[in-house]
């Protein structure tokens, strides 16, 4: 077994793991220069001059050298009524906006030596009030980050109708505010980047750790005025993205533009450094939410203020309000309920854009709604996952159209949770609480269900009006002329095993062996057009367009075959490569070879399209795939000093059909350990100057080996109704759950002590906060 | 994050080291395991312009066990020790305090001398030899041979009796008391963090069952780790007990001068350097009395 379905390992591996991969720093080019980028040191500034040494001045560019040659800013508007239009010239142009920012490159043969010449470019600030906190930049007569705005809010949306008249008599009210922090997205590889001029191809060759090569493409297009076929953009390897590779950076833009001004390779590999405080930024939300509920804790209504801390400029392709945008839609998460109502604000600030990191407001949410079921829970006297329960959308009702209009395809949402809590072992944890701890530790359990909507198409994008819209996604399969297949996708895998699956779907449909199947990915000038890798849609798209051409090749393949069998054509049947018709056969490689070298044996109606095909694929539905899952953990609190110990992490999950169930659980184990960094430790803070305070990963402090558990996976399995084969995307998942889930154990370890925390990372002093808080104010 | 430029020698004797520090000493750093210096220079937060890369100098590497106690060169990398099977018999606090020097990794190059010299206030070996009572030895061409009591070595954040032109040389440490209980108790958000807060105990007792010479060192918690001498002496004579054992510890937490940062306020930390203090003489007195062996 080695089709759709096969823990089969991963084909990339060997050379992954064996440190062979080839990814932007091992790309030498003779007479390849470096860059570095001399950043913003303050937060909001006018500049008023640069004073650079004149023995390096030829090494060292500003705006002042791109605009007059016709570098144009990057712009990401969205169609959304009210968006307000950032410009992001790549180099700052007369004013910074955060700090990091670039305002100057410098070049020379090494990048020690580039950065020798950095430290020597220095710029005069005019300095400007800073708006470092989103609600005070949202509130009025705060300083405007874009001068000609009337004031800080990139956009606005509203969902649903006040209800107050209808929850009137509702017996429980609950209203929390509830922070995210600003993360970091911190792949194993930063950012870098390897651009020059081909001259034989006339054309723009820029290597860079992306995960959308064809959007970087048309961003370069865009900013630089050349057309797209002058361009070119290859990712190699690339060492885990998450959303940081999602988008067009501007030094892509200014290293591209200063390779054709130099006419020499240029190179640039971003360091942790910058990594951490000048662009990778995500997550920072904050939430105003009252629920109604009645007496058993059914949900009756929610009501919510969401603001998004979106930073200085809109980030192409996806835009600065994306994420607050969805936020309105998703909110609801599982549950079904019959009032709602939303606002969000995507807040402009001094710190770098946010840029979508996997689980891209949905993490936020889950934590969001999952504290506040807890919140209900507690409310009527009921255990948490009862009141989950009570409001999750039952498998009878499947597919639904929820309070937002999301189509959920399928699933069994209350099952999953039900095997959350006998896997979890409720009834022990309730014991082992009563009996109390040996050591005095507090123990806690908590759970959160949420629903994932990946794999996003043409009718979901279509309405955000951004510069990128998937539609069809496109896949070209060739068969060698000995047998072997050649996929092209312009998707990009960088970890999720693409190379990998999307050869067990091809061997699914043709047979062909494994190792015979090769994925070419990530190449602009070899793959159709494709928005790339990014909303847990390659392997529902791309894998469906895999599955597409195949069944198309199949089809030519039995073509030939009845010629040459002298069968009927409804006769042959393709199966483990093998083209059969009674007692007669011929493999795939045979057929190849005729096509290729014998076509003196073709029948005369052959297609003459051969043995080579582009296929365009959607789902039936391009609402999105809904994956979900329960996850469920125990904690044990050390009151005294605020430490948390995870004991047990649990996942019952169901993302459709599983293509390869440990590439599936490779996802998961990811996700969640990165769910527990932003649970329990990431966290970006800014000063009241609009500093980064966490600029090494000394001070941004990453959840490690011993700060993970074993996590365990059980796996539910309910197709799409929608998909080739009913996969589901799954890509995002164990990032969304995590810190709900130990938020909501550490809340159920204190409750004895009548303590609550409602903020994330969950720090030991946060919970020695809430403890403290506690004591002040004893609860009723 | 390249550094700036600088010039690399590598003397092949400690002669030699001594001459290139007399004639760079301000401009000089001694480069050893490079796991801190690396990183600065690195960020161009230290910008020497000569390294001294020390690492061919064998002789300042080793362990030397005699009846005076243990003597470690400045160069032995903290994985030399961690290996040592004799070690626990020999120094049981600097057995147990190992492990929680970073990760292997770093332990497997960075050296006892290196963490001395930069005097981490929170960092493992100042505060194992402020409680062990260790002795460091310093070399250089203008005063010879020195040894500095480690009270006297530390004398702020990051900031060491050490001439500009001096080179640690080695650490003896004392032999350990018969029938002592150690303890080692760090506090941090991630495991082979440096400590947020620490505490290291070590306990003797007398025939009587009075606590004799107790040792109580917080590090982590101020601008260098400190013994709480006033903890010490009300532990000093009397017998171990929860009630005095919470007592020594809360004062010990009035001895420390802790800052805020990042990870920890100030407030916060003479919490934790309470707790800690606290809890690590409850376990030095298992130990002590044979009831713990972990």
């Amino acid at each position: 077994m080695f089709g759709v379905g096969a823990r089969v390992r991963r084909k990339e591996d060997d050379r992954l793991l064996r440190g062979r991969g080839r990814f932007v720093a091992d790309i030498a080019l003779v007479g390849m220069r470096e860059l570095a980028f001399v950043r913003s040191p303050v937060a909001h500034a006018r500049i008023l001059s640069f004073d650079i040494p004149e023995q390096v001045r030829r090494q060292v560019f500003t705006w002042q050298d791109l605009e007059p040659a016709g570098v144009r800013p990057i712009r990401a508007a969205s169609g959304l009524p009210g968006f307000k239009v950032s410009e992001q010239p790549p180099l700052a142009a007369d004013k910074v906006r955060f700090a990091g920012e670039p305002i100057a490159v410098t070049v020379a043969a090494t990048r020690a030596e580039a950065e020798d010449i950095a430290s020597q470019v220095i710029a005069e600030f005019d300095e400007l009030p800073p708006n470092v906190d989103m609600l005070a930049a949202a509130a009025p007569g705060a300083p405007c980050v874009h001068e000609h705005w009337s004031d800080n809010i990139f956009l606005e949306t509203r969902v649903g109708q006040s209800f107050e008249k209808d929850v009137a008599a509702a017996p429980v009210r609950i209203s929390r505010s509830i922070r995210t922090q600003r993360q970091c997205i911190v792949p194993l590889e930063g950012k870098g980047l390897v651009a020059h001029w081909d001259r034989q191809a006339e054309q723009l060759v820029l290597y860079t750790a992306t995960q959308m090569p064809h959007i970087v493409r048309s961003g370069l297009s865009e900013c630089l005025g050349l057309p797209l076929e002058a361009i070119r953009v290859i990712a190699p390897d690339v060492g885990g993205g998450f959303g940081w590779k999602g988008l067009l950076q501007p030094e892509e833009v200014v290293a591209a533009w200063l390779c054709l001004h130099l006419g020499c390779p240029l190179r640039w590999m971003e360091d942790r450094r910058e990594h951490l405080v000048a662009a990778a930024n995500a997550r920072e939300h904050h939430y105003e939410i009252t629920a109604y509920a009645d007496a058993d804790g059914r949900l009756l209504g929610v009501d919510a203020d969401a603001w998004v801390d979106a930073g200085a400029y809109s980030i192409y392709p996806f835009s600065a309000c994306l994420e607050a945008a969805q936020v309105g839609s998703i909110l609801p998460g599982p549950y079904d309920f019959p009032h709602y109502r939303c606002r969000t604000f995507s807040v402009c600030t001094n710190k770098p854009p946010i840029v979508p990191f996997r689980g891209v407001a949905r993490a936020n949410v889950c934590f969001a709604m999952e504290q506040i079921i807890d919140a209900i829970a507690a409310a009527v006297g009921r255990e948490a996952w009862e009141v989950r329960l009570l409001n999750l959308v039952p498998p009878e009702k499947m597919p639904f159209d929820n309070i937002t209009g999301k189509h959920f395809d399928s699933g069994d949402y209350p099952e999953s949770l039900r095997r959350a809590v006998a896997g979890i072992d409720l009834a022990s944890v309730r014991r082992r609480q009563l009996q109390g701890e040996p050591d005095g530790r507090l123990v806690g359990v908590g759970f959160a269900t949420y629903c994932e909507q990946g794999a996003h198409g043409t009718a979901v994008y279509h309405g955000w009006g951004i510069p990128m819209v998937p539609g069809y996604e496109q896949v070209q399969a060739r068969i060698t002329a000995d047998g072997g297949l050649e996929l092209r996708a312009g998707i990009q895998s960088h970890g999720q095993g693409m190379e990998t699956s999307f050869a067990q779907v091809a061997h699914e449909v043709l047979g062909i062996p494994l190792e015979r199947i090769r994925l070419v990915h990530g190449d602009t000038g070899l793959t159709p057009y494709s928005t790339g890798t990014w909303g847990s849609r390659s392997m529902v798209m791309a894998g469906g367009a895999v599955a597409t051409a195949c069944r198309r090749l199949a089809d030519r393949l039995r073509r030939i075959a009845a010629h040459l069998l002298q069968a009927r054509l409804e006769d042959v049947t393709l199966s483990g490569g093998m083209l059969q018709s009674g007692q007669a056969d011929i493999t795939i490689a045979e057929i190849a070879r005729t096509w290729y070298l014998a076509p003196q044996l073709l029948p005369a109606d052959v297609d003459p399209g051969g043995l080579e095909i582009t296929a365009g694929y959607k789902p039936k539905s391009d609402h999105g795939t809904f994956s979900y899952a329960t996850h469920a953990a125990v904690v044990a609190v050390d009151a005294e000093v605020g430490l948390v110990e995870i004991l047990d992490y649990l996942v019952v999950e169901d993302a459709g059909t599983m293509v390869n169930p440990a590439i599936v659980e490779g996802q998961i184990f990811g996700g969640v350990a990165q769910g527990i960094g932003t649970a329990l430790y990431e966290c970006s803070p800014y000063d009241d100057a609009g500093q980064p305070m966490a600029s090494t990963l000394m001070d941004y402090l990453l959840p490690g080996f011993t700060e993970v558990p074993a996590i365990r996976i059980e796996h539910m399995e309910t197709p799409s109704p929608y998909t080739e084969f009913g996969v589901k995307g799954l890509g995002e998942g164990g990032v969304i759950a995590p810190s709900a889930v130990l938020c909501n154990a550490i809340n159920d370890a204190l409750k004895a002590r009548g303590a609550v925390v409602t903020d994330q990372p969950v720090t030991p002093a946060r919970i020695l906060a809430a403890l403290r808080n506690a004591r002040a104010e004893p609860p009723p | 994050m390249k550094p700036a430029p600088f010039a690399w020698c590598a003397p092949a004797t400690l002669d030699e080291a001594l001459d290139l520090l007399a004639g760079h000493a301000d401009a000089a750093r001694i480069l050893a395991g490079g796991q801190t210096l690396g990183p600065l220079l690195n960020m161009r937060l230290a910008t020497p312009s000569i390294l001294i890369d020390i690492n061919g100098i064998g002789e300042l590497a080793g362990l030397h066990p005699d009846l005076a106690g243990l003597t470690i060169g400045a160069l032995t990398r903290q994985s030399t020790l961690e290996d040592d099977p004799a070690l626990a018999a020999l120094q049981p606090l600097i057995a147990m305090a190992i492990p929680h020097i970073a990760h292997r990794a770093v332990r497997n190059r960075g050296t006892v001398g290196g963490s001395l010299a930069h005097a981490d206030p929170a960092a493992e070996w100042p505060a194992l030899v402020t409680l062990l009572g260790a002795q460091l030895l310093a070399r250089s061409k203008s005063r010879g041979m020195r040894l500095i009591g480690a009270d006297e070595f530390f004398i702020t954040h990051l900031t060491t009796a050490l001439a500009p032109d001096e080179l640690l040389c080695e650490v003896r440490v004392p032999p350990s008391p018969p029938g002592a209980g150690y303890a080692v108790l760090e506090f941090a958000r991630r495991h082979g963090d440096f400590a947020v807060a620490g505490a290291m105990v070590r306990l003797t007792s007398d025939a009587g069952g009075k606590l004799t010479d107790p040792r109580l060192v917080l590090f982590g918690t101020g601008r260098r780790a400190l013994r709480a001498r006033r903890a010490e002496a009300m532990l000093a004579g009397a017998s171990a007990g929860t009630a005095l054992f919470a007592a020594a510890a809360a004062t010990a937490a009035t001895e420390i001068d802790p800052y805020d940062d990042l990870h920890a306020s100030a407030e916060y930390r003479r919490h934790l350097a309470e707790v800690l203090a606290s809890r690590a003489l409850e376990e030095a007195l298992a130990r002590m009395n044979g009831k713990r062996h972990d």
